[in-house]
C-alpha cells in the first residue's frame, strides 16, 4: 500500500509541475489571452484561497496574464472578473464564490464549512443607508438555514444567513426588495416595509429536482452523482420518512426500481412471525427472510448467500436490518451494477444497501426532534382462509371412515401407538357408528349439534385482538467547528394481532466527529437496539399445521356454551384412562390454557461500534483507518410450565405404560426450561487512502485503495433443564445416555435436550482500489478492483486469487457545448459499465468437516463423522454484469429519472450436484457442492419522477419505478434426463434447476378433469389422457410462468397544499402466476392424522356423476389413487393464476403547523400526521379474491393478508 | 504532527497487510478440528460409516426362493419401484436401479465406497497430525486400511467375474479410489489389481495393528489375517488361505456353543461387536431382513442341506409365521432374533472351513473331516451330533462346501461361492426361477453371476465400463 501512496504522490506531483509551468509567463505573453478557468487556478495556488462556481461558469472566457499581475487578491479578482461579467463574493476566509453578473444563483459547493457566525456583508457598492434589517431564515420544518443567500433586488448587494439561519442587512430603503434563494428551494421575495425582525421561511422543491441526495456512496468513498458511472440508487431520508413502519424494509417498497420489497406478514414489522431466533449452523441470512422477501435485480445464486449485503457507515453488517432505527438514517444507497458493488467482492453479487446514518451538522445549535406514532389495525378476515365449514367437516370425516380411510385401529386404545391415531371427533363418532357403539339416532345427534358450530367467531375472541404500533423517537443534534453530534433514543412497540405476542425495541445511537489537530477527524458511531421478544401467542397458523395432527376444525369450540374451555384428546382416552394417575399427567390439549400457560422470552442485545479516523496528508491525498465491531447477546428462554402441553406430553412420553408411582423423568414439581444463547462478535479493521483533486478544473480524480481484515464468530449453546423451579432456579439431573429411558410404547429411548454448543470463526481478508477520474465534467471513467480471501476457500491458493473488478464510463451530454442551446434539457448522462461481481456460501468447507456423534450406538464409543468431503477446488461465485444506464433531467428539472438495463452471467455458481459415491460414499448424500453452475439474468430499471406543480402553495410530484427482472438456467447439467419420476409423476414442484428454465419456473400437470371414480386424469404431451398413477414424464408438464412476478415496481404521489402534504404509495407487479391453494392433503392412511380444512374439501367428488360437475378429486380408491389423484389437482394448470396486482399500500396527510404559531410555542416545526396502510388491492388479475402474496394453504400460511391499519404522528423540533 | 499521524496510519496499514495470508489460515469449526488425532479415532469409532457391505448377492444366491406368485412375491411387485431391488436380484436382471426411478442409487456400491471414502480421508489426512505418536497414528491407518480392504473384496466379488488367475489380469475389476479426491477418473482396474490392492492393504496394515480390540467393529490383527485367508481362498490359492488361517486361529479360536441354546437373543448369544467367532464385524446393509415383504425364505436345497436337527436351523431360522401369516415355509431368523444385522464378515468358521478345505482339496480327506467336525460339534445338541467322514477327497470336498452352506445361509458367501466354484464341473448347476409366471435360469456361464453397475453411476462417470 505504500507502494500505492507513492505512486499517487508521484502521479499528482506530474500534475503540479506542469501547473507552475504555466505561470512562467514573458512580457510578449502578458496579453495573450488565457483562459479564465486556468486564471482562477493560479491566483487559488498563489492566495491559497478556493473559489465556488457553477459548472461551465468559466467556460470559454479569458483573461491575461497581465490582468494577474496585481498585489491584493480584490484587486486581481476584479480585473480577471468583472471584465468578463463576474462577480466574486466573500464566503468565508479564503473562500470565494464567482456567480455571474446577472445571476441569483448560489453555488453552495466548496464553501468551507467554517464559516463566521455572523455573515460578513459582500458589499460591492454601497448604498445610502435608511435602516437595518435583521431576521432568521427557516426551512419548511422551522429549522434554521445557514448560507441561504439575500439579494437586494436589482442591485449586486448581497448576504448570507449565518449559521443559525440568521442575517443582518444594513442600509436598505422602503423600495428595496429582499430575495432569498437557497439551492433546492423556492426563491422568496420580501418587500422590505420597515426595519426591524423578519422571518422568512424557504420550502424544499421536491424530490425530483434539486434535493435528490448528490452525493452517492458505496460505504468505501463518497462520489458526486454525476460523476459515478455506476448504477446507484438513493432514498433520502425525506423518502424514508414517507412511511411509518419501524422496520426500514418496509419503507424500501415501491421506492427504488430494482429492489424488490414483498411484504409478507401484514401486522407486523420486527417480530417476525417466523421466528426471531438466530441460527448458527445455516449458510445464509436466517431471520426475517421469510416474512419480507427481498432482493436486488433479482436471484443470482442457487446455493449461495441471497441477500443483499447491508453496509453501514461503512462497515459490513451482520445484524438483522430490524435492528436500526429509520428516524436515525440519513440515506440510503443501493448498489446495482458491478461498477457500483463490486467494490465489495464476494458478498456483492446480490447487491449492497449502504446505509448512512444522520450526523450532526458542523454549525448548528443544538436541535431536538421528538416524534411518536401510533397505530392500530384491526382483526385479520379469517374468511379469507376460505375453509370448509363445520357440516363439511363432518361429511369428509364420514366419507374418511366410510371409505375405509380411517378404521377401528383409530379408536383402538390397546396400546400407545394405536391411540396415538385418534382422530377427530366426527371420525370418532362414525367409528363408533360403524362398529355399533352408538346408535345412528345418536350419532346423527351429535353430528346435528356439530355442524351449527362455527369457531371462527371464537378463534378471532380468545386468540387474536386488534394489531398495534407505537414508535417514539428523540434525536438531538449538533455541532460547532470542532466537532459534531448526533444523538438519538428511540423506543417501538408492536403487538400482532395473536394475543400475547409484544415484540419491543429500544435503540440508542450516538454518533460523534471531532476534529483533532485542526486536520483530523475521528468520527465514532455507537449505537444500541435491545429487543425484547414475547412469542407467547397462538398465531392462525399453529392452529392449521400444515403437517402433524392437531388441526382445529371448524367445529372444535375453544370455550363451551357455559364459558369453560374446552380441551381436546390427542391420544386416544380409552387408553389414557388406563393409566396411573400418578405417574401420568393430563394427555388433553386445551387451547385457552396452552395460551395462558406459554412463557416463551427473547431478549437480544446489539451493540455496534464504528471508529474512523481520516488524516489528510498531502494535497488531496488522506488516509483513513476505520475500526467496527458488533456484538450481540441474545438468551432465547422457553419455560413450559407443568400445566403446558408440551410439558405433560413429554413427561407422559418418557414414562413406560406399566409406571404407577412416578414419571420416567423423575420430576415431581417444576417444568421445562429450554434455554437458546447466541452470542455473535463481528470486527473489521480497515486501513484505507483517499485522493480527491480537482486539477485545473478539468481533471477530477477520486481514487481509493485499501485494505481490511474481518472475523465473524458467533457461538450459540442449547439446553434443557428438566424439573425446573423457576423459584429456587433447581432443576431435576437427567440423563442423556442413549436408551437411558422406557418411553410410553415400552421401549428404550434417549431424552432429548442434552446441552450443546457450538462456535463458528470465520476470517476475510480484502484489498480493494476504486478510481474515477472525470474530465472536463462531461467524461467519467471508473475502475475497480478486489481482491477477497476467506478462510473457507480453496486450500489452494490459485482458487482465491482471483479479482473481482469493474470498468464503467460515463458521458454527461448536458455538458457539451452543442447542448447548451437545447434549454430544457438540464442534465443528461448515458453510462455504461461492465464488472464482476462474487458471492459465497459461507455452509461450505475446502476441507473435511468432521462432525461429532454424541456415541456410537454398536459399541457406545465416541464417534464422528464426515459431513462434507474436502473439497480442494472450492471458490467463490462470479457474476458478470453489464450495465447500460441513462439519467436525464427535463424541463428545469420537472422531470428526472434514469434508465439501466443489465444483463448478468453467473459462472461457478454452488450447486450440489450428484456425484459418483466411488468418491465420497454417502457423504452428502452422493451428491456434491461445486462452483459448476452457470445463469443468465437480465433486466431494466427505470424511475421517472415528475413535478407536476410546483409553487409556493402547491406542488405535486409523482415518482413511478418499474423494474423487470429474469432469469434462466443455462448449465447442461441440469438436464430432464435424470429427474425423478416422482417428481414428474406427483410433485413437480420439487423439480429443481433445469436448463433453459428459470429459477422460479412454476411446473403443472395439465388437468383433465375426473374418471367415473372422481380421480384426476391428466394430459400426456401426445393429449392422452390418463389415471392419476400413470407415471409421467418431464415433457407431460407444462410450464406455467413465472412464480417471481417478472414486472414490478410502485407509484407515489405527493401533493403539498399549503401546509397540508398527502402522499400515496401504490405498488404493482405483473407477468407472474401462483398456485391456487387447494386442499393440501387428505387422510388415506389411518396413521396420518393431518386435516386439511381447505374449503375445496366441500367441493369434492363424492358420487358418481359428480365428475361433470368439478374437478376436486374424491376419495373413491385405494391410498395411493386417492393421494397421487390429489397431487395431481392441486399441482394442475387448473389451479393456476395470474399474480398481477395493484396494490395501495398506503395513505397519509400530514399537516405542518405554520412557522409562526410554532416559534410562539418556542418551537421550530411542528407536524401531525394520519395515514392508512395496507388499503388492500385496488385491481387483481385473480377472479379468485385471492392477494398473491398471500396464497399458502389454509394449512402452514405464513401470514393472512394484513388488515387496513391506522396510524396518527406527531413531530415536534426545537 | 501530520507526519506523525501519517505514520500511524502506514504502521496500521502495513499492519492489516502483514501477516494477511496467515489471518485467513484459520479452520472454522465444523465440530471438530482436522489435524487432531483426536478425530481420526471418532471416524474410525463410527460403525456405520465402516461396517455396511453388501446386500444383493444374497438374493442372487441359491439358498433363498418364493413360490411363484406367494403372497411375499405379490406384496414385492406392488411395492413398486421401492421393492424392485429384490425381485430384480432374486430373478437375475441385468438392471436392479433405474436411473430415474425414486431408487436409483445402487446402495451395495453406495455403502461400499462408503467405507472407501471414510477409509481414505483417514489414510491421506492421518500422516498431518501433529498430536500424537507415529505409533498411533500407524495404528489409525492400519485400521483403515483393514476396512478399505474388506470392501474392495466386497465390491470386487459383486461387480466383477470371479477370480481366475489365467483372466483377472484382464478381467474388469472395480474402479480403485486409494485416496480423497473428487476428480479421478474411476476407469475400473483389473481384477488381479484389486485383489493386489486388498492383499497389499492387509499385509501393509498387518504390523500396526493391535492384537485385540475390545470391539468387532475395529480392525485387529486376525481381522486382516482372516481377510487374508478369505481373499486367498477366493483367488483359488488355498495353501496360502490356509495359512493365514492358521495366523488367524493363533489370535482368535474361540466357538460358540449351540448345543445347550434353545432360543437365541441379545441375552443368550453374543451380540455382532463382542461375538468370539467374528474377526471383523461387516453387516449387510438394511438392517435385519426378517419383515414383510423382505424377508429371507429358504430354499428347498438349502433346507435339504441343513436338515432339522441342525442347531443351526433350530436357532437361527424361523416358521413363517413369525414372519407372516400368509407366508408359508421357513425363514432365516437370526437376525431378527438378535436385534441386529448379521455378520458378512470373517469369522473364526469360516477359518475352520478353509483349512477343512485345504484338506480336502490337497486329498486330506481325514484332515479335512476333522476341521468340519471342530464346527460341527458346536452346531448340534449332544444328542443329535454325528461326526462326519469323507469317503474320498471329493467327498470330503463336497461336505466341506455343503458346511459352507449350513455355516454361511444369507450371509453373502453363499453367493460367493457359487461364483468360485462354477468353474468346477462337480460343483456347476442351472438355477432356475419362476417370477410371476416367468421362468428365469441361471447357466454357470451366465453373465447375471456378475451384477451390473448401476445405470445411475455410470451415467455421472461414463468412463466406467459397463458389464455385459
Amino acid at each position: 500500500m505504500l507502494r500505492l501512496s507513492i505512486f499517487i504522490i508521484a502521479v499528482q506531483s506530474v500534475f503540479c509541475t506542469t501547473g507552475f509551468a504555466q505561470q512562467k509567463t514573458t512580457p510578449q505573453q502578458k496579453e495573450a489571452p488565457i483562459p479564465l478557468s486556468k486564471a482562477i487556478e493560479l491566483i487559488e495556488k498563489r492566495f491559497n484561497t478556493r473559489f465556488a462556481f457553477e459548472h461551465n461558469l468559466l467556460e470559454g472566457k479569458t483573461t491575461t496574464a497581465a490582468a494577474l499581475e496585481g498585489k491584493t487578491l480584490p484587486e486581481i479578482l476584479k480585473n480577471v472578473l468583472y471584465p468578463n461579467n463576474l462577480l466574486f463574493l466573500y464566503v468565508s476566509e479564503n473562500a470565494y464564490s464567482i456567480v455571474a453578473r446577472d445571476s441569483r444563483f448560489f453555488q453552495q459547493g466548496g464553501a468551507s464549512p467554517a464559516a463566521p457566525s455572523l455573515a460578513e456583508d459582500v458589499v460591492i457598492k454601497q448604498l445610502a443607508a435608511t435602516h437595518t434589517l435583521r431576521g432568521i431564515v427557516i426551512d419548511e420544518k422551522g429549522a434554521a438555514m445557514p448560507f441561504v443567500s439575500i439579494w437586494v433586488k436589482g442591485t449586486r448587494r448581497g448576504s448570507q444567513t449565518g449559521e443559525r439561519g440568521d442575517f443582518t442587512m444594513p442600509n436598505l430603503t422602503t423600495k428595496d426588495t429582499l430575495v432569498f434563494t437557497y439551492l433546492g428551494y423556492n426563491t422568496e421575495s420580501v418587500a422590505v416595509n420597515m426595519g426591524g425582525t423578519l422571518t422568512v421561511q424557504l420550502y424544499a422543491t421536491n424530490k425530483g429536482t434539486l434535493d435528490e441526495v448528490t452525493v452517492v456512496s458505496n460505504g468505501l468513498q463518497q462520489l458526486p452523482k454525476e460523476r459515478a458511472t455506476g448504477s446507484f440508487a438513493t432514498m433520502s431520508s425525506k423518502d424514508i420518512a414517507k412511511t411509518s413502519s419501524p422496520n426500514i424494509v418496509q419503507r424500501m417498497e415501491g421506492q427504488v426500481p430494482g429492489v424488490k420489497i414483498n411484504v409478507l406478514s401484514g401486522d407486523r414489522s420486527f417480530v417476525y412471525s417466523s421466528g426471531n431466533q438466530l441460527g448458527i449452523n445455516s449458510g445464509t441470512h436466517t431471520v426475517g427472510n421469510n416474512d419480507y422477501g427481498m432482493s436486488i435485480r433479482g436471484t443470482s445464486t442457487l446455493l449461495g448467500e441471497s441477500f443483499p449485503l447491508v453496509v453501514v457507515d461503512g462497515a459490513i453488517t451482520d445484524l438483522d436490518i430490524s435492528a436500526f432505527n429509520p428516524d436515525d438514517i440519513e440515506n440510503i444507497t443501493f448498489l446495482k451494477d458491478a461498477a457500483a458493488a463490486s467494490i465489495w467482492g464476494v458478498r456483492a453479487a446480490n447487491g449492497v444497501i449502504v446505509i448512512t446514518t444522520k450526523k450532526g451538522k458542523t454549525s448548528q445549535a443544538p436541535a431536538i426532534s421528538f416524534s411518536m406514532n401510533a397505530g392500530v389495525a384491526a382483526k385479520p378476515d379469517l374468511g379469507y382462509l376460505r375453509m370448509m365449514n363445520s357440516a363439511q367437516a363432518v361429511g369428509y370425516e364420514a366419507e374418511l371412515v366410510k371409505r375405509g380411510f380411517l378404521t377401528a385401529t383409530n379408536i383402538n386404545g390397546a396400546s400407545y401407538s394405536t391411540a396415538s391415531y385418534y382422530p377427530n371427533f366426527a371420525a370418532v363418532l362414525a367409528l363408533k357408528l360403524q362398529a355399533g357403539t352408538i346408535t345412528q339416532a345418536a350419532y346423527n345427534a351429535s353430528v346435528d349439534s356439530l355442524s351449527k358450530i362455527d369457531n371462527t367467531g371464537q378463534i378471532l375472541q380468545y386468540l387474536l385482538k386488534p394489531a398495534t404500533t407505537q414508535q417514539y423517537n428523540l434525536s438531538v443534534s449538533g455541532g460547532n467547528y470542532n466537532s459534531n453530534y448526533y444523538y438519538s433514543a428511540s423506543y417501538s412497540r408492536e403487538t400482532p394481532n395473536a394475543k400475547r405476542t409484544i415484540g419491543e425495541r429500544l435503540t440508542i445511537t450516538l454518533n460523534n466527529s471531532w476534529k483533532l489537530f485542526k486536520v483530523a477527524t475521528l468520527t465514532t458511531s455507537l449505537k444500541g437496539a435491545f429487543f425484547k421478544y414475547t412469542n407467547d401467542g397462538t398465531g392462525v397458523n399453529s392452529l392449521y399445521p400444515l403437517t402433524g395432527s392437531g388441526v382445529l376444525l371448524p367445529y372444535m369450540q375453544l370455550v363451551d356454551n357455559n364459558g369453560k374451555s374446552v380441551s381436546y384428546d390427542r391420544i386416544n382416552p380409552d387408553f389414557t384412562s388406563t393409566l396411573s394417575t400418578k405417574a401420568f399427567s393430563n394427555w388433553q390439549y386445551n387451547y385457552i390454557d396452552e395460551l395462558n400457560n406459554r412463557d416463551d422470552i427473547q431478549k437480544d442485545n446489539n451493540y455496534s461500534a464504528n471508529v474512523n479516523l481520516n488524516v489528510p496528508i498531502y494535497k488531496g491525498l488522506s488516509g483513513s483507518v476505520q475500526y467496527s465491531n458488533e456484538k450481540t447477546f441474545s438468551a432465547h428462554n422457553v419455560y413450559y410450565n407443568p400445566n403446558t402441553f408440551y410439558y405433560r406430553y413429554t413427561v407422559n412420553t418418557y414414562t413406560p405404560p406399566t409406571a404407577t408411582t412416578a414419571n420416567g423423568l423423575g420430576i415431581t414439581s417444576g417444568g421445562i426450561l429450554s434455554l437458546v444463547n447466541t452470542t455473535v462478535n463481528n470486527y473489521a479493521l480497515r486501513g484505507q487512502l483517499a485522493y480527491d483533486k480537482t486539477i485545473r478544473q478539468i481533471h477530477q480524480l477520486n481514487v481509493i485503495a485499501g485494505s481490511e481484515i474481518r472475523q465473524t464468530d458467533m457461538a450459540q449453546s442449547t439446553e434443557s433443564l428438566y424439573g425446573y423451579n423457576p423459584s429456587t432456579g433447581i432443576s431435576v439431573p437427567v440423563s442423556y445416555t442413549s436408551s437411558a429411558y422406557t418411553s410410553i410404547y415400552g421401549y428404550s429411548t434417549s431424552l432429548g435436550g442434552a446441552p450443546g454448543q457450538g462456535e463458528k470463526i470465520r476470517r476475510y481478508l480484502s484489498y480493494f482500489s476504486n478510481a474515477a477520474y472525470t474530465f472536463k465534467g462531461k467524461y467519467s471513467l471508473s475502475a475497480s478492483v478486489r481482491y477477497d480471501d476467506y478462510n473457507n476457500f480453496g486450500l489452494d491458493r490459485k482458487y482465491r486469487a482471483t479479482p473481482l473488478w469493474s470498468a464503467g464510463g460515463k458521458w454527461s451530454i448536458a455538458q457539451e457545448s452543442f447542448m447548451q442551446k437545447v434549454k430544457w434539457v438540464n442534465s443528461l448522462n448515458l453510462r455504461a459499465t461492465y464488472g464482476v461481481n462474487g458471492n459465497l456460501s459461507t455452509s461450505t468447507y475446502p476441507y473435511t468437516a468432521i462432525y461429532l456423534n454424541s456415541t456410537d450406538p454398536v459399541t457406545g464409543l465416541p464417534s464422528a463423522g464426515i459431513s462434507s468431503l474436502a473439497n480442494p477446488e472450492l471458490k467463490w461465485e462470479m457474476t458478470y454484469v453489464t450495465n447500460i444506464g441513462l439519467d436525464y433531467s427535463l424541463f428545469n428539472n420537472r422531470l428526472s429519472g434514469g434508465l439501466d438495463v443489465y444483463r448478468k452471467k453467473g459462472k461457478d455458481l454452488l450447486y450440489s450436484f450428484p456425484i459418483n459415491p466411488a468418491y465420497s460414499g454417502s457423504i452428502g448424500g452422493g451428491y456434491l457442492t461445486r462452483n459448476a453452475a452457470t445463469m443468465k439474468g437480465n433486466g431494466i430499471d427505470l424511475s421517472i419522477n415528475g413535478v407536476l406543480i410546483n409553487n409556493k402553495s402547491f406542488t405535486w410530484n409523482m415518482g413511478l419505478t418499474f423494474s423487470y427482472n429474469v432469469n434462466t438456467i443455462t448449465d447442461n447439467r441440469f438436464d430432464t434426463s435424470t429427474i425423478s419420476s416422482t417428481y414428474t409423476s406427483v410433485y413437480p414442484g420439487s423439480i429443481s434447476y433445469i436448463a433453459g428454465y428459470s429459477t422460479d419456473k412454476l411446473l403443472v400437470f395439465r388437468n383433465a378433469g375426473l374418471d367415473a371414480n372422481g380421480l384426476t386424469l391428466t394430459y400426456d404431451h401426445l393429449g392422452n389422457k390418463v389415471s392419476a398413477t400413470t407415471p409421467l414424464v418431464f415433457s407431460d408438464l407444462k410450464n406455467a410462468g413465472h412464480k417471481v412476478a417478472p414486472y414490478f415496481g410502485g407509484f407515489t404521489n405527493n401533493i403539498r397544499y399549503k401546509q397540508f402534504t398527502l402522499y400515496a404509495l401504490m405498488t404493482y407487479q405483473f407477468g407472474g402466476v401462483f398456485l391456487r391453494p387447494s386442499i393440501n392433503n387428505y387422510i388415506t392412511a389411518y396413521y396420518t392424522m393431518n386435516y386439511s380444512v381447505s374449503g375445496d374439501i366441500a367441493k369434492r367428488w363424492q358420487q358418481s356423476g359428480d365428475e361433470t360437475k368439478t374437478n376436486v378429486p374424491g376419495l373413491n380408491g385405494t391410498a395411493t389413487q386417492v393421494a397421487y389423484s390429489l397431487a395431481r389437482y392441486q399441482n394442475a394448470d387448473v389451479n393456476v393464476r395470474s399474480s398481477d396486482y395493484i396494490r395501495l399500500r398506503e395513505i397519509s396527510l400530514n399537516y405542518e403547523f405554520p412557522a409562526m404559531l410554532v416559534h410562539s410555542v418556542f418551537a421550530k416545526g411542528a407536524s401531525v400526521g394520519f395515514s392508512v396502510r395496507n388499503l388492500g388491492l385496488l385491481w387483481r388479475a385473480n377472479k379468485d379474491g385471492y392477494d398473491p402474496d398471500f396464497t399458502s394453504y389454509p394449512n402452514g400460511g405464513y401470514s393472512l393478508p394484513a388488515a387496513k391499519s391506522y396510524n396518527f404522528s406527531f413531530k415536534l423540533n426545537f | 504532527m501530520r507526519n506523525r499521524l501519517f505514520a500511524v496510519i502506514s504502521c496500521l496499514a502495513t499492519l492489516a497487510l502483514g501477516g494477511c495470508s496467515k489471518y485467513v489460515d484459520i479452520k472454522t469449526q465444523g465440530s471438530l478440528v482436522p489435524g487432531q488425532y483426536q478425530n481420526y479415532r471418532y471416524l474410525l469409532n463410527n460403525t456405520s460409516s465402516f461396517e455396511n457391505g453388501a446386500y444383493v448377492g444374497d438374493l442372487a444366491a441359491d439358498d433363498i426362493q418364493l413360490p411363484d406368485s406367494s403372497t411375499q412375491m405379490l406384496a414385492l411387485n406392488n411395492g413398486g419401484d421401492y421393492y424392485a431391488y429384490w425381485l430384480r436380484s432374486y430373478s437375475w436382471q441385468p438392471q436392479i436401479y433405474t436411473p430415474t426411478g425414486l431408487y436409483y442409487q445402487d446402495y451395495n456400491w453406495y455403502n461400499l465406497y462408503n467405507s472407501i471414502t471414510y477409509a481414505n480421508v483417514v489414510i491421506t489426512e492421518v500422516p498431518n497430525v501433529t498430536d500424537a505418536t507415529n505409533d498411533l497414528k500407524s495404528e489409525l491407518i492400519a485400521e483403515a486400511l483393514v476396512h478399505r480392504a474388506d470392501a474392495y473384496m466386497q465390491l470386487v466379488n459383486t461387480y466383477a467375474k470371479p477370480y481366475i488367475a489365467a483372466t483377472a489380469a484382464t478381467d474388469l475389476g472395480v474402479p480403485l479410489v486409494l485416496k480423497e479426491t473428487t476428480t479421478q477418473p474411476l476407469v475400473r482396474a483389473s481384477v488381479q489389481d484389486v485383489y493386489n490392492q486388498v492383499i497389499s492393504d492387509l499385509t501393509t496394515a498387518l504390523p500396526n495393528l493391535p492384537v485385540t480390540q475390545i470391539f468387532n467393529t475395529l480392525p485387529s490383527k486376525p481381522s486382516a489375517f482372516g481377510e487374508l485367508a478369505r481373499v486367498y481362498l477366493y483367488m483359488n490359492r488355498y495353501d496360502s488361505a490356509a495359512k493365514y488361517a492358521d495366523s488367524t486361529l493363533y489370535y482368535r479360536s474361540v466357538l460358540n456353543d449351540l448345543s445347550t441354546l434353545t432360543t437365541i437373543s441379545s441375552t443368550t448369544y453374543p451380540i455382532r461387536s463382542k461375538d468370539p467367532e467374528v474377526l471383523i464385524s461387516k453387516i449387510a446393509y438394511g438392517g435385519i431382513t426378517a419383515y414383510t415383504p423382505y424377508a429371507f425364505r429358504l430354499s428347498d436345497t438349502l433346507l435339504s442341506v441343513l436338515g432339522t436337527k441342525d442347531q443351526r436351523y433350530n436357532l437361527f431360522t424361523t416358521a413363517a409365521a413369525t414372519i407372516s401369516s400368509t407366508y408359508t415355509g421357513r425363514y432365516f431368523y437370526k437376525d431378527r432374533a438378535m436385534g441386529e444385522g448379521r455378520n458378512i464378515g470373517p469369522s473364526v468358521p469360516e477359518m475352520l472351513l478353509i483349512k477343512a478345505e485345504y484338506y480336502a482339496r490337497t486329498g486330506d480327506a481325514a484332515n479335512a473331516m476333522v476341521w468340519v467336525n471342530k464346527l460341527r460339534i458346536k452346531r448340534f445338541k449332544t444328542a443329535d451330533y454325528v461326526a462326519l467322514t469323507a469317503t474320498d477327497a471329493n467327498d470330503a470336498l463336497l461336505k466341506v462346501i455343503q458346511e459352507r452352506e449350513r455355516e454361511f445361509f444369507c450371509r453373502l458367501l453363499r453367493w460367493w461361492d457359487m461364483r468360485r466354484l462354477k468353474s468346477e464341473t462337480r460343483f456347476q448347476q442351472t438355477i432356475t426361477r419362476k417370477v410371476l409366471g416367468v421362468t428365469y435360469t441361471l447357466d454357470p456361464n451366465n453373465n447375471r453371476y456378475v451384477f451390473r453397475i448401476s445405470d445411475y453411476n455410470i451415467k455421472l462417470n461414463p468412463e466406467i465400463q459397463q458389464n455385459p
